[in-house]
């Protein structure tokens, strides 16, 4: 078969055995090409830079995931602790000086606890004595010295028929 | 054939996610060399070859490659990558073709220098064997696309019909028939002129053929 009586595409024999030879070299010359060494050292440090990303990624996810709701439940302990102990500035409702006069045979008058019409409104009243620390006093907005805020002092207490404070005076 | 063990390059893929740099810097070495041959060879261009690379690279560090084990081995998913982004740049240069005279292998030329030498070849036949590996290089420019895709799969990395075809998204009949009508096309740039020299070797045409490419 001549050269002409092979397809468009075909190659002879000696045409493929030339051209695997050159297509050979020309793998040979490209073996050893490698991409240029600043490439790696690009991608290195593209690689270090994500990974010190990711772990930091990761801490505050650790973070969030196992830290959050202790966070979150020693704020909200720390909130309540603080609304029950920390002074309120509450305003002292002074009783008209007749209801005053009435509860009290002596000169220190009572300071209400609650609301004048709800004492008013109980029906049985008592008074009981009691030793209350001063930090207490500072609950109901009555300035307390530092100096004397750790001790107690001797006090009348008028309470409800169901044992509410609703006023309350010193005795020295 | 794949060059690289299937298995290895999964767990290596396993330890890169998990930030192991070894792993890293293991797969990029094994890798490299034939994704840039190819990238090279199908581009002309040493830089866009290196760019080839280090965007591939980049991906498998984001994580942002679907790579799945199921569908073929990792490096002829990285073949298909570095292709697809080939094709990419392509697209782009013939969208904003400039109107300068520049030669298209310009920065390819000083490449050259650089490829293999043997120590043990004589210098004469190191430098034949040089000129005519630059005229297949050359002669490879000249072939469109689709071409060039096959026969440098198949012929400088040993890849198979099956391989190749799942590289380049066609069938093995479409593999077979490119393969051979690029080799064909190579014989065709490759022919001698009257002067005894192939027509690449001589640089006008290849220059002439290269400006005239879309």
């Amino acid at each position: 078969m001549t050269l002409s009586q092979y397809p468009a595409d075909a190659l002879t024999p000696a045409q493929e055995s030339v051209l695997d030879g050159r297509l050979m070299r020309l793998r040979d010359a490209a073996s050893t090409l490698n991409a240029p060494p600043q490439v790696e050292a690009a991608l290195i440090s593209a690689f270090r830079l994500r990974r010190a990303r990711s772990k930091i990624r990761h801490w505050r996810e650790f973070v969030m995931q196992w830290f959050a709701p202790g966070i979150a439940l020693a704020a909200s302990a720390g909130m309540s602790a603080w609304m029950v102990l920390a002074p309120m500035a509450r305003p002292v409702a002074h009783p008209p000086a007749d209801l005053i006069t009435d509860l009290a045979s002596a000169d220190t008058p009572f300071i209400a606890l609650q609301s004048l019409e709800q004492i008013a409104m109980e029906p049985r009243l008592h008074v009981i004595e009691t030793s209350i620390p001063r930090m207490w006093l500072a609950s109901y907005g009555i300035a307390i010295s530092p100096d004397t805020a750790g001790e107690s002092m001797r006090a009348e207490m008028l309470v409800s028929a169901n044992g509410q404070p609703l006023a309350m005076r010193f005795r020295p | 054939m794949p060059l690289t063990d299937p298995s290895e390059d999964l767990a290596l893929l396993t330890d890169i996610r998990r930030g192991n740099q070894a792993a890293f810097e293991t797969l990029y070495r094994r890798h490299q060399a034939p994704l840039y041959r190819f990238a090279l060879l199908r581009s002309g261009s040493p830089d866009t070859a290196a760019d080839i690379v280090q965007e591939i690279f980049m991906a498998i560090i984001e994580d942002s490659l679907k790579f799945d084990p199921a569908r073929g081995v990792l490096q002829g998913f990285l073949f298909g990558v570095a292709r697809n982004m080939l094709l990419k740049r392509e697209t782009m240069q013939h969208r904003f073709i400039s109107t300068s005279h520049r030669p298209a292998d310009e920065d390819s030329e000083s490449d050259v220098e650089n490829w293999s030498i043997d120590p043990t070849v004589p210098p004469l036949e190191r430098l034949l064997d040089q000129q005519q590996a630059e005229a297949v290089r050359l002669a490879l420019r000249l072939l469109a696309p689709h071409y060039r895709d096959v026969i440098i799969l198949y012929e400088m990395h040993d890849l198979s019909y099956v391989e190749i075809a799942q590289i380049c998204n066609i069938d093995i009949g479409t593999v077979r028939s490119r393969l051979s009508r690029a080799r064909a096309r190579l014989v065709d740039l490759l022919k001698t002129d009257f002067s005894g020299r192939p027509m690449v070797d001589t640089g006008i045409v290849s220059q002439r053929q290269l400006e005239a490419r879309p």
